[in-house]
């Protein structure tokens, strides 16, 4: 089963729902658990038992760790064993990735990452241990985050307050956010991955000025709609099983500086490396040269979070340059610009980022990045010129959607007109779920 | 959120899911598919409430957005419904090169060859001029295969023919067939191919039936941007004909005409032209003008468009579907009672892949 499936949006989620706040209040843990592994058993049976097996391994692994809390020796080599075993897990399934051409995370990234933090956190006396295996599980693998994120950290496991009770808001919320994030993979995603073969088989034929950049402006609409869309889905699902997690892209597409857009794509990912790796590593002085070091550190495990490959990690390095460049002077230059400007920059930079991200091998990103610059190719061709035809409305709705303008109208309605806002939500959700229905028939 | 909108968004959510189960429930039998969650999901596909709506909503949302490709359906300016076909692997190329040849030599025979290219190419005019790059080139495939008969074969070329004659009502709109008027031209071009004498149009009476249908191409959705057909017959003045179609069970229907005039008795209107394709055919005609006695051809539906006119030269036409027809039936005809051979297919057809397997069973 899929979650962007007939069976997941008709059968599973609503019976899901049903059984969760049927349940007496003092099993609702107990029974987002069975929910959320229900899940990962009709949608990936084949990790199931691995799952379950390695959730109940390192429940015990911290509680263990947490005991021997005041022996450091015995303490520090249970850490280090979490650790490498959790690695290892990210290792095997970064290569299972490559092998079946997959390129974001899923269940056993997600799962080990969380884990990683989480015995960080705690043999650093950060956290208090979750003492219920059942919260631990789900804060490991609850079944909406367990596609693409957001990346939790033990202080972001968040009940909301009163989950136990049946709430006609927060329910009514979720699947406003779970519509929606489906509209974005299903309706502007799926279809954007077609317009992107197309356009890269026409390149392959006749490369062209404008068919590279279109190209990686619809790849960057892609790789956006699908990780913000499955994030907005399990930020809806969170709030109907009574959790609220963290959101995990904000516009970056639109931001006034590389560094920024670091900090609103994929944010709890980089949030996560930068408390765990960059916060870790930085020192009282703080030099420049630190700094540097550290900066495409933090880049190239933003880059590896989609796989362990070259392209992630020269796209990590990419985009370290760019970042420190900024620090060292191209930031107080940008901030004097219009803003304009500055965006422009930024979604250029961003644009030729997508070429290495898109892509491993050299000669393509060679090619397409002297075709950017103008260099021996034509400003367009027929080819592209019929594919923009065919997908005007694609290409419209996903750089209006990109862009923060409907968004923060949503948000202007939800603070000034609240009854506005919620008629606007629900003509929204009706036409969104028309629009999923009929793309998934 | 208000509650009463939250209230509406959970409503609309459990009403389709109670809808489309329901639905489910009471369906005859779940539908195919590789497991059970596979089913689930193919059934609720089938039975989710207004499925014939929404499924035509996104098709028509794209439609109103410029785009005229829909699967391998283009939709031309004209309203014609032009279907692109798949590149043929090369075992498609080698089984018909094999199988032609073989039968040849089995039967001291050099058979004609003529693959019909579809509407998608001949009829490119009605086409956006960037759109021909992406329509699979149909005269290199034709080409490609009869150099593959490397002269063993006599390859009939009709490509510039349809082509000339384009502005013309040669191709259904709304049918992945040529029409009469299109089978006339290649019959035109089969006839100087077999070096006998073309008939005159004017030879034949016509007869227009089926006006306003819409062919198989036409689905609910294509049918609102897409023209209709009629179907032209063209019954031969100079003498009668008798139609024999032989099925597999071993029935036998005769008929005097090779039109049938009552088109309510098809769901396929080109089925008027011989009452539809059978597994095997025989035209005779005690009039013939030709100077050749007997053709024995293997084809397929494309034949309803040229098939009539031939009757005119030959006193005796074997028409032969491989795909259809059973070893027994195929057991019955010679090749050694023809004086000519032919292979006529559709490009979409051929690329298919014909039955040419079955030519071991002609005696």
């Amino acid at each position: 089963m899929k979650i962007n499936s007939l069976t997941f949006l008709y059968l599973f989620l609503p019976a899901a729902l049903i059984i969760f706040n049927l349940t007496p209040q003092k099993f609702k843990k107990i029974s987002l658990f069975a929910v959320s592994f229900a899940f990962i058993a009709l949608s990936q049976p084949e990790n199931f038992l691995l799952i379950l097996a390695d959730a109940v391994f390192l429940f015990m692994l911290s509680k263990i760790m947490y005991k021997k809390r005041e022996n450091p020796k015995t303490k520090k080599a249970i850490f280090v064993f979490a650790l490498v075993c959790n690695a290892a897990v990210i290792i095997v399934s970064s290569v299972s990735n490559q092998i079946y051409g997959r390129f974001a995370p899923f269940a056993a990234m997600v799962v080990s990452f969380t884990a990683i933090g989480y015995f960080v956190d705690l043999y650093k006396n950060e956290t208090e241990p979750i003492d219920s295996f059942f919260d631990f599980a789900v804060f490991l693998a609850f079944f909406g985050k367990l596609f693409r994120g957001p990346l939790l950290r033990a202080k972001d496991l968040k009940f909301l307050p009163n989950y136990n009770k049946f709430s006609l808001s927060e329910t009514g919320n979720g699947l406003y956010y779970i519509i929606r994030g489906l509209a974005k993979y299903v309706v502007l995603a799926l279809p954007l991955v077609q317009l992107h073969e197309k356009l890269l088989a026409s390149n392959s034929e006749e490369i062209s000025v404008f068919g590279v950049w279109l190209d990686m402006f619809v790849f960057a609409m892609m790789l956006f709609f699908d990780l913000s869309g499955f994030c907005d889905m399990a930020r809806g699902l969170g709030r109907c099983f009574g959790l609220d997690l963290p959101q995990n892209f904000y516009f970056p597409f639109q931001s006034p500086s590389v560094s920024d857009f670091l900090d609103r794509f994929n944010m709890t990912v980089t949030g996560f490396f930068r408390h765990y790796v960059y916060d870790v590593l930085r020192n009282d002085k703080n030099s420049r040269p630190q700094f540097i070091v550290n900066t495409v550190l933090i880049c190239m495990l933003c880059g590896t979070w989609f796989g362990i490959e070259m392209n992630f990690i020269l796209w990590g390095l990419y985009i370290a340059a760019f970042i420190i460049i900024e620090e060292l002077f191209l930031g107080r230059f940008l901030e004097k610009l219009p803003h304009f400007f500055a965006r422009a920059y930024t979604f250029a930079v961003t644009m030729f980022s997508m070429v290495i991200f898109s892509n491993s091998e050299t000669g393509f990103i060679f090619d397409s990045f002297k075709a950017m610059f103008g260099i021996n190719a034509p400003m367009t061709t027929d080819g592209i010129v019929y594919i923009i035809s065919q997908n005007v409305f694609l290409l419209l709705a996903g750089s209006f959607f990109m862009l923060s303008a409907f968004s923060m109208l949503i948000h202007y309605l939800y603070k000034k007109k609240p009854a506005l806002y919620s008629a606007v939500a629900v003509l929204e959700s009706a036409f969104l779920l028309v629009l999923i229905t009929a793309e998934l028939l | 959120m208000k509650k009463f909108a939250a209230f509406i968004i959970i409503t609309m959510v459990l009403s389709m899911s109670t809808a489309a189960l329901l639905n489910v429930f009471f369906a005859e039998s779940l539908p195919s598919g590789e497991n059970f969650l596979d089913k689930i999901e193919n059934s609720l596909s089938e039975n989710i409430p207004f499925r014939e709506k929404l499924s035509g909503l996104m098709d028509a949302v794209r439609y109103s957005s410029g785009v005229r490709h829909f699967d391998n359906i283009y939709i031309g300016n004209d309203g014609s419904l032009l279907l692109d076909i798949e590149k043929p692997t090369s075992r498609t190329f080698s089984a018909a090169k094999n199988y032609v040849l073989a039968f040849a030599e089995k039967n001291q025979v050099k058979p004609y060859f003529m693959l019909i290219p579809t509407a998608s190419v001949i009829l490119q005019q009605e086409l956006d001029s960037f759109i021909g790059k992406d329509i699979y080139n149909q005269r290199n495939m034709i080409n490609n295969m009869y150099s593959e008969f490397g002269g063993k074969v006599r390859t009939t070329d009709i490509y510039q023919t349809l082509y000339d004659h384009r502005s013309e009502y040669i191709y259904y709109h709304t049918e992945n067939l040529p029409t009469s008027l299109g089978g006339y031209y290649i019959y035109g071009e089969l006839c100087s191919r077999l070096g006998i004498e073309q008939t005159p149009m004017d030879t034949f009476s016509v007869a227009y039936a089926a006006h306003g249908f819409y062919g198989s191409l036409a689905t609910d959705f294509f049918r609102q941007y897409s023209s209709s057909d009629f179907v032209s017959l063209y019954e031969y003045n100079g003498g009668s004909v008798i139609l024999e179609r032989r099925e597999n069970n071993g029935s036998i229907k005769i008929s005097e005409s090779l039109f049938v005039y009552n088109e309510e008795t098809f769901e396929d209107k080109t089925d008027m032209v011989f009452g539809g394709i059978s597994p095997v055919m025989e035209i005779t005609s005690a009039e013939s003008l030709g100077e050749r006695s007997s053709i024995l051809i293997f084809g397929d539906e494309s034949a309803k468009s040229w098939l009539p006119f031939l009757s005119s030269n030959f006193g005796k036409i074997t028409f032969v579907e491989l795909d259809l027809a059973d070893e027994k039936l195929l057991s019955k005809i010679s090749a050694a009672d023809y004086d000519e051979i032919l292979f006529a297919y559709g490009a979409s057809t051929f690329v298919e892949g014909i039955a040419f397997e079955k030519l071991e069973f002609i005696g």
